[in-house]
């Protein structure tokens, strides 16, 4: 259809223009071929001339009708938050969604929806206040869209939650708090202690980190404190526990060591499907089975451990099976645990994780998952860094702190993803008691790069006001904080998916996970998926231009008028009576 | 008849009938305006407003009464009566003036009247007007009376509450009335619950947040604190009366509840904190009617305790099926005073040349009161080398300032306490609180003042070889025997107990000693020598425990020839296939290998000997004859030199027996027999501890997902340490009682939680990609 319409829109005025070319021409040979008696004068010629493109023009406009003037406005929306004055450019229709105050002369609409078919050729949104409501989302999209968004009320504007955290991870939140300058933000854990506390920045943005415990739903809480230490807002932080499918890990190092027991005895505790191969040196290996390196066993592997002794005892072509495994999903962490050769730093390069210099260990604060805190910060403890993880631009920081830019990084490499840790001593975190930070740690490095796994947990996504739920096996039904059940209808289209319009906020549950309804949506958040949707529309001309054109019979009648003017002044001797006259006095 | 009386008595019933007429309208007006005033202002305005409207109610009847007059009398009986010809005002004309035909006519009509009654010429009631004024009056009266005011309540308002209550009994107030021991000095004070107000139903609990819970018809559960051993009396209202009430603590226990009129009381002392609940039986016929009930309140007995595994540490918190909530009372223990030293700034002192006096500044707090006065015990030592005396002395010490923060003072005269160069002055304040009956002691840390010894006579260059003197840990054997002939002179000025202890002390020292030597001939000792420097010791710096009782464990009885510290384990031998060669562990055991001691025989032998005299000497002392153990410890002392004299003693060291190398094998590279040891970790132990608190954890989340189990969470906690187990009942009982309640339910949850351990992270699994993502990874080059 787009072809064919684009192709009329190319040969119409091509034809026209061809039509004017050949009427003048046939004007020029007239007046060549004419009688001298029966020739035009300058002025008739020069009407005939220009007539000739102005029937063409109006043909043209009574078979494709320009744009209605009327309709062509932007429709401005006043959101929740709109100001009460905001100037209205003439053609620009008013309208305001339920969220906003009483506006001067704005029509209130339900909803965008129902706005935009009460204004059909609307060509364009102009969005004032602070965003649209997820609700008016869908039906923005693909309309260009302007966003004047108001300022944001003091308070807490956003809230950034984790998806689904492994039992006994940390994790972290972040938010951003408007009108408390030198406030201070607190997560409280379920027993109501609080885990971590963080200054609010400059800009009033603040990141918090906790640590889930059993699987299961935990009512963590946000508290906001102003620069005098009063208790401003509370919000409930809901955070998911959810049993993580084991993975199963080969460590493979070329000796042994502290930290390779440590870490075993994390991964055994963590349920982690462990197997193990130790060079003892002289081909003794100390562990279970031998490790073998083939492309069936590293196809049933979830992680690979290796150090740069047993990376580069692989072998070219036990290399080139590990990579070729990581580029189908494998995850590979090299652990740095002394000098490295050039060869096997050469081979890293070009696998797009530099190593840098090999320098003097040095020490690092050991990341903490609250370090912030003053009783982690008493306590933080030095790491040795073997060798420095050089910057790229293509890889990902892991295990940063204020005080270390990057301590370890990752890249992806096909499907899978291949990391750098040049730390050699995260067992002294055991040793001084923190067995918790250590464990997090480990969680944390080999979560970022271990095999993805294809979930079949239910993928909830949606506000208050409508949830969709998709992955779930229906028929099904959610139970609310109430006792009382919802049966799930499927979407006919996708029968894996629902639709939930809570009633309550609090937990609900359904197909053995939990999600928690949250009571209400932050300004900041609406404005943020509102700017996304600015820079995501990709305007659609030609469907505007269906939409927008007006009625063809004016223009039909101008060129009827200017045809039939043409055709009568073509014929008329009007202008040539001239010769005529002169003629008959010559006469 | 003259035409006055006439009139007046033919108008009479017209104006009788025209007052009530006035009046029957009037009244109900002047009602309602009494009514509104009263609403308005009060009783008394309402008087003043129902004498004012009365009063121009009468006005108006009298105006409207004038009305009837002659003329109307005269109009009237024209009006209505043809016989009278319209002659009636001849009635009111003066009989002297009438002519003759005028009286003729009179008497005519006089004659006619006869038959007439005055009733007949009254007016007629005014029935609409009557019936409006009535209605509009009541409708007034009604709404001033009963409409509901700006706080919501009418003076007149049916009370249905209000009336005499009826139903299960229900508790109506507690007051709680705490006396303090009278030692501590507080206040008896009383804490008093009422019933929460009634409401029209329950809160929206799933959308109230994070507030407390709230049950109506129910009063709130009070939760006091109160030091221990005070007075607990209960004042409880019921209604109406229940038959008999008592309060059920959470150990099972029962405290009756006896009545006083309409109040119950109960008294008892708090020994530990507790959870109660009030119990009380309906009355009889309440439960004749149990069907009338509302579903609301259920009959409030106490069911029985749930069988909650009685084996386990006796079940000590039931759950009850009530409806009545737990109350709490926490019994805050009386703690021990602290003592502070403010001079000397560190216990060890050096004393300055020419220092006179030692001054010394105590501070004591304690939560009540500190005795004001206190002891001091000061020890002076005299003697060098192993002859070191002490001298003790007390003193005692009056404290100043307030009673829960007092402060000591004592400045001790260094000359006239001994002190010699090179010894010690050791001062200790020993302070107790006023507690009853029995006070708590403590002892400050020992505060040392050294004379430093003279070692200016040494000659110069010679400070490199001067030898730091270690303390000796325990008395040499010749330290006994002169502390013993000390012993045994001062035994007339001393107490027997005095003496038996002291010889008792040396008994030790001399056990110590013996220990020591056993140790060059092998014998074995689980415990190592205690060294003379805990508590005993005079320069122990931590403070004393207030009063710590003595423990004293039963050794099982073990075979003859061997002692429960004899070095192995007395355990039964195993019994199985394949252990009957076990013979030795069956009939016997090994006492280690002789290797132990490698003195020659001679020295040995010569050892033994000092060791059977330090038995003797050992035994003897023990038993407060130290003139019967001197020989033996001089003949120990004799021998022992002998042997120090005799030879040098060397011991064997200890350490991992490995395997021997064969040299045959060494670095050949031959592999065979050698295995792959396995170095996995060994597996923690089956049945996660935390998994019962866990499944209540994810139960208790939602409401109808799943019930938690509370019987085993209960048994858990009984099992397991808890920061604070009565709060843990008093959440489950919650629970329990109301299953739907939001915020009971999380109060649990943040129990659990700060009862659970972080498990070990699992590590997380990120999301594998769709079909998109796949083709763009597997792009990306």
């Amino acid at each position: 259809m787009t072809g064919s319409s684009a192709l009329s829109e190319m040969l119409l005025p091509a034809l026209l223009s061809a039509a004017v070319l050949l009427a003048w021409l046939r004007l020029a040979l007239w007046q060549r071929s004419a009688a001298p008696a029966d020739r035009s004068q300058g002025w008739r010629l020069a009407l005939l001339v220009i007539l000739q493109p102005l029937a063409a023009g109006l043909l043209y406009l009574t078979l494709v009708p320009p744009p209605l003037a009327g309709t062509a406005g932007t429709m401005v929306v006043a959101t929740a938050g709109a100001p009460r004055f905001d100037a209205l450019a003439a053609g620009d229709a008013l309208v305001a969604l339920p969220e906003t105050h009483d506006l001067p002369g704005a029509v209130r609409v339900p909803d965008l929806a129902t706005a935009l078919r009460r204004h059909p050729g609307t060509s364009g949104l102009r969005i004032i206040g602070h965003g649209l409501p997820p609700r008016d989302r869908a039906a923005a999209a693909g309309l260009p869209l302007a966003f004047d968004p108001a300022p944001l009320p003091p308070g807490l504007t956003a809230l950034g939650l984790p998806g689904q955290v492994a039992p006994g991870a940390g994790f972290r939140i972040g938010g951003s708090v408007i009108g408390t300058p030198g406030g201070r933000a607190e997560l409280l854990d379920p027993s109501g202690k609080t885990v971590d506390t963080a200054a609010l920045s400059s800009s009033g943005e603040f990141t918090l980190a906790g640590t889930a415990r059993v699987a299961g739903p935990a009512d963590f809480s946000l508290r906001l404190r102003d620069r005098a230490g009063a208790i401003t807002e509370t919000h409930p932080v809901p955070i998911v526990a959810a049993v993580q499918p084991p993975p199963r890990m080969l460590v493979v190092a070329g000796s042994a060591g502290p930290d390779l027991k440590y870490l075993r005895r994390w991964a055994t505790d963590a349920g982690v499907q462990l197997s193990t191969s130790i060079a003892a040196g002289a081909g003794l290996d100390v562990g279970d089975a031998p490790a073998r390196l083939d492309p069936s066993s590293l196809s049933r592997l979830d992680l690979l451990v290796l150090d740069e002794r047993s990376w580069a005892g692989l072998g070219a072509g036990g290399r080139a099976n590990v990579i070729s495994a990581v580029r189908s999903g494998l995850g590979v962490v090299l652990r740095i645990t002394g000098p490295i050769a050039d060869e096997t730093r050469r081979q890293w390069a070009n696998l797009g994780l530099p190593i840098g210099e090999t320098t003097e260990p040095s020490l690092r604060t050991a990341p903490g998952i609250s370090a912030k805190s003053g009783s982690e910060a008493q306590t933080a403890l030095q790491l040795t860094r073997q060798s420095p993880v050089a910057a790229s631009s293509d890889t990902v920081k892991l295990l940063e702190n204020p005080a270390n830019p990057a301590i370890a990084n990752w890249r992806s490499l096909g499907r899978g993803r291949i990391g750098l840790l040049p730390i050699t001593d995260l067992y002294t975190l055991v040793i001084a008691g923190q067995s918790t930070r250590h464990a997090a740690l480990w969680s944390q490095i080999l979560g970022a790069v271990a095999r993805p796994q294809s979930t079949t947990t239910p993928n909830i996504t949606g506000t208050a006001e409508r949830l969709s739920l998709c992955k779930i096996s229906l028929p099904a039904s959610v139970l609310s904080p109430s006792g009382g059940a919802t049966v799930l209808i499927p979407e006919p289209s996708i029968p894996t998916c629902a639709a939930f319009y809570p009633t309550e906020t609090g937990w609900h549950g359904t197909a053995g996970t939990s999600f928690y309804v949250a009571p209400n949506t932050f300004a900041g958040d609406t404005q943020a998926a509102t700017w996304r949707l600015q820079t995501s529309v990709i305007p659609k001309k030609n469907e505007d231009a269906a939409l927008g054109r007006g009625s063809s019979w004016p223009w039909f009648i101008a060129w009827l008028l200017v045809s039939a003017t043409l055709w009568w002044f073509e014929r008329t001797r009007y202008g040539r009576v001239r010769h005529l006259d002169q003629k008959n006095q010559i006469d | 008849m003259t035409a006055d009386a006439f009139t007046a008595a033919w108008s009479r019933p017209a104006r009788a009938r025209s007052t009530a007429d006035t009046f029957a309208i009037g009244a109900p007006l002047a009602l309602a305006a009494a009514a509104l005033a009263w609403r308005a202002q009060g009783p008394i305005a309402a008087a003043f407003t129902l004498a004012a409207t009365l009063a121009l109610t009468a006005a108006i009847a009298a105006q409207r009464a004038r009305k009837f007059n002659s003329r109307w009398l005269t109009r009237e009986l024209d009006s209505t009566r043809p016989e009278m010809e319209d002659s009636a005002d001849l009635f009111l004309a003066d009989p002297a003036t009438l002519n003759p035909l005028q009286t003729l006519q009179r008497a005519r009509l006089q004659s006619r009247l006869q038959t007439e009654t005055a009733t007949q010429l009254r007016p007629a009631w005014t029935t609409h007007a009557i019936i409006a004024a009535w209605l509009t009056g009541l409708a007034l009266t009604a709404a001033a009376l009963f409409w509901p005011g700006p706080d919501g309540t009418a003076p007149f308002a049916p009370t249905p509450a209000a009336t005499t209550p009826s139903g299960p009994p229900r508790l109506i107030s507690q007051t709680l009335r705490i006396t303090p021991p009278a030692y501590t000095g507080l206040q008896t004070r009383t804490v008093t619950t009422s019933p929460s107000p009634l409401r029209g139903g329950r809160l929206g609990a799933s959308r109230a947040g994070w507030g407390t819970p709230q049950n109506p018809n129910e009063s709130q559960p009070l939760t006091a604190s109160a030091p221990i051993n005070s007075r607990l009396t209960w004042t409880l209202t019921f209604a109406p009366q229940p038959t008999a009430a008592s309060l059920t603590l959470l150990t099972g226990q029962t405290i009756p509840l006896t009545r006083t009129g309409t109040t119950w009381t109960a008294t008892r002392t708090l020994d530990r904190s507790m959870l109660y609940r009030i119990t009380h039986t309906a009355p009889a016929f309440r439960a004749a009617s149990a069907t009338q009930t509302p579903p609301t309140t259920r009959e409030p007995t106490v069911s029985p305790p749930l069988a909650v595994t009685p084996a386990k540490a006796g079940a000590h918190l039931p759950i009850s099926q009530t409806t009545t909530p737990l109350n709490r009372i926490n019994a805050i223990p009386d703690s021990p005073p602290i003592i502070r030293v403010l001079t000397p700034e560190r216990t060890l002192t050096e004393m300055t040349p020419s220092q006179p006096r030692w001054p010394l500044t105590f501070e004591a707090t304690d939560d009540h009161a500190i005795t004001p006065t206190a002891r001091l015990r000061i020890i002076v030592t005299s003697g060098e080398g192993e002859n070191i005396t002490f001298r003790e002395s007390t003193a005692a010490l009056t404290g100043a300032g307030p009673p829960k923060k007092r402060r000591f003072t004592a400045n001790l005269p260094i000359a006239a306490l001994g002190l010699t160069p090179g010894n010690d002055i050791v001062a200790q304040l020993i302070v107790t609180d006023n507690r009853a009956p029995n006070p708590q002691t403590v002892r400050s840390p020992s505060l040392i003042l050294r004379w430093p010894p003279n070692l200016g006579q040494q000659a110069g260059g010679l400070e490199g070889m001067v030898k730091t003197v270690l303390p000796a840990y325990f008395r040499s054997q010749r330290q006994i025997i002169i502390d013993a002939e000390a012993l045994l002179r001062d035994k007339r000025r001393i107490t027997p107990e005095r003496f038996a202890a002291r010889s008792d002390a040396l008994g030790e020292d001399q056990r110590i000693l013996r220990m020591r030597y056993g140790q060059f001939l092998g014998e074995e000792s689980s415990e190592a020598p205690s060294l003379p420097v805990n508590d005993s010791l005079p320069t122990n710096d931590a403070p004393q425990p207030a009063d710590k009782p003595a423990e004293k464990t039963e050794a099982p009885a073990l075979p003859a020839g061997h002692a429960a510290d004899d070095g192995h384990g007395h355990a039964a031998p195993e019994k199985g296939f394949g252990k009957a060669i076990d013979v030795l562990a069956e009939y016997g055991h090994e006492h280690g290998d002789e290797s132990a001691t490698i003195a020659d025989p001679v020295t040995r032998e010569t050892l033994r000997q000092a060791l059977d005299a330090m038995w003797d000497s050992e035994r003897n002392l023990r038993q407060a004859a130290p003139e019967i153990a001197l020989p033996f410890a001089y003949t120990a002392l004799e021998l022992i030199k002998k042997v120090q004299q005799a030879s040098r003693i060397y011991l064997s060291r200890t350490g991992p027996e490995l395997p021997p190398i064969d040299p045959t094998r060494r670095l050949t590279g031959d592999r065979r027999n050698l295995g792959q040891p396995s170095l996995a970790p060994p597996r923690r132990e089956a049945g996660d501890p935390g998994a019962v608190p866990a499944a209540a954890w994810r139960a208790l989340a939602g409401a109808g997902a799943g019930e938690a189990d509370l019987e085993s969470l209960q048994a858990w906690v009984a099992n397991n340490p808890v920061a604070d187990p009565l709060a843990f009942a008093a959440a489950i009982d919650a629970v329990q009682r109301d299953r739907g309640c939001q915020p009971c339910r999380r109060q649990l949850r943040g129990l659990l939680w700060a009862a659970m351990k972080t498990p070990p992270a699992q590590i997380p699994r990120r999301p594998a990609a769709d079909e998109t993502g796949r083709r763009y990874l597997d792009a990306l080059r």
